[in-house]
């Protein structure tokens, strides 16, 4: 994922952003961090070589982003029997990081204007909580939360489950190998 | 110890396992005569495993087994270690070309983060699937790379061809990441969707 937005994110378009991992997994909450400081690096470097953007202190950056920890939607292997009590905690606690329950309710507005997400089954609850807010017409919600699926790139010839299920409700579906492309699945090349 | 001549430059091969499953039989594949011999006739002096958390009995078994400079070690500095939380990039760079080394290799099981973090360092790559992982999707990943020319599919009986093939590999040289102007007209790539979303108007 952090690849990816290396390759693809414009901090100063995208100037707040929100990570959400599964719990148990640090060493995605750890990578956030680094790519937030490599950011963070970034811009202030371009400011010291006299180029323009960026240029905030280490403390403004810090409010810049935020790093969300919900339950794990499906432990590996779990049964496909149990894993709704899962789903359905990881759904509730995602419905409040939309929702924008943070500790920097000034800076951030209710709702992401995006979201972007790759296959895991935290993605899959993620953006159906987005969708049935904006269904049940949740005052804000509406025009906001545009979604963009991309297949991770280890999915050569079958999509994931997440995938399969994601295809149909994303605005955007996109795959990173030629063969997936099909449908409304789009193909630009790889993208890790 | 079998003295090495001092000329000879440094050349790591770096084996890496992976976090999540255990892969022993790649383990014990590297640390056969077949594979330690290939190492040395192609110039290797270092080999390096990130054996797992079940691979130290394998591990330890050859190191007590095989003495250092004894002759099945082929000549080779060898160590290993279980994993390391921080990613396996700075432990990669070992098999870069710099500062009196030579370009060496990354054995690696089919992980993506993995063969991606070799990719990007510009390291020559033998993918080994985990064959006790059936039905794995991982298999159709090294076959793809290797099939357009990124890695070398290696496999468990025969990893001293894959040896010799990643050495021509290295002479090919095709840069990651690939550039994908055919696929996307606009080389906007996700950052072009992206906009699309947000309506953002060039």
């Amino acid at each position: 994922m952090f690849l990816l937005l290396k390759r693809s994110l414009n901090p100063s378009l995208y100037a707040l952003r929100s990570y959400v991992i599964s719990a148990g997994d640090e060493f995605s909450a750890q990578r956030a961090e680094e790519f937030e400081r490599s950011l963070w690096c970034a811009s202030a470097t371009a400011m010291a070589a006299g180029g323009v953007g960026g240029g905030m202190k280490e403390e403004e950056a810090k409010q810049r982003y935020e790093i969300y920890t919900v339950p794990r939607a499906r432990k590996i292997h779990q049964s496909l029997l149990t894993t709704p009590i899962n789903a359905l905690k990881c759904c509730i606690a995602c419905i409040h990081v939309l929702r924008g329950n943070n500790n920097k309710p000034l800076l951030y507005p209710q709702y992401p204007d995006l979201i972007i997400c790759n296959g895991p089954g935290t993605a899959v609850c993620v953006i159906l909580m987005s969708l049935s807010l904006k269904y049940f017409g949740i005052r804000g919600a509406k025009g906001k939360m545009r979604t963009i699926y991309v297949e991770s790139f280890a999915r050569v010839r079958t999509l994931s489950l997440s995938g399969k299920i994601l295809r149909g409700c994303c605005d955007r579906f996109v795959v990173q190998w030629e063969r997936l492309k099909r449908g409304r699945a789009e193909y630009l090349g790889i993208l890790v | 110890m079998i003295p090495q001549s001092v000329s000879q430059p440094r050349k790591l091969c770096f084996v890496t396992v992976g976090a999540t499953a255990s892969f022993n039989s790649l383990i014990s594949t590297v640390l056969s005569r077949p594979t330690l011999k290939a190492l040395q006739e192609a110039g290797y002096t270092d080999l390096r495993l990130q054996f797992g958390r079940d691979g130290r009995a394998v591990f330890d078994d050859f190191i007590l087994s095989n003495e250092d400079g004894s002759e099945e070690r082929c000549g080779l500095s060898i160590t290993g270690f279980e994993y390391n939380r921080k990613g396996l990039g700075q432990e990669m760079r070992g098999a870069t070309a710099y500062s009196g080394r030579v370009g060496g290799v990354v054995v690696s099981h089919a992980g993506s983060g993995s063969i991606l973090d070799a990719l990007r360092l510009d390291i020559p790559t033998i993918v080994v699937p985990n064959p006790s992982l059936l039905g794995n999707h991982q298999v159709e990943l090294a076959e793809e790379l290797a099939s357009q020319g990124y890695v070398v599919h290696g496999k468990l009986d025969d990893l001293a061809t894959a040896i010799a093939e990643s050495e021509k590999l290295r002479e090919r040289h095709k840069a990651w990441p690939p550039v994908n102007s055919g696929a996307d007209p606009s080389g906007r790539g996700l950052a072009g969707v992206m906009e699309d979303e947000m309506g953002f108007v060039d």
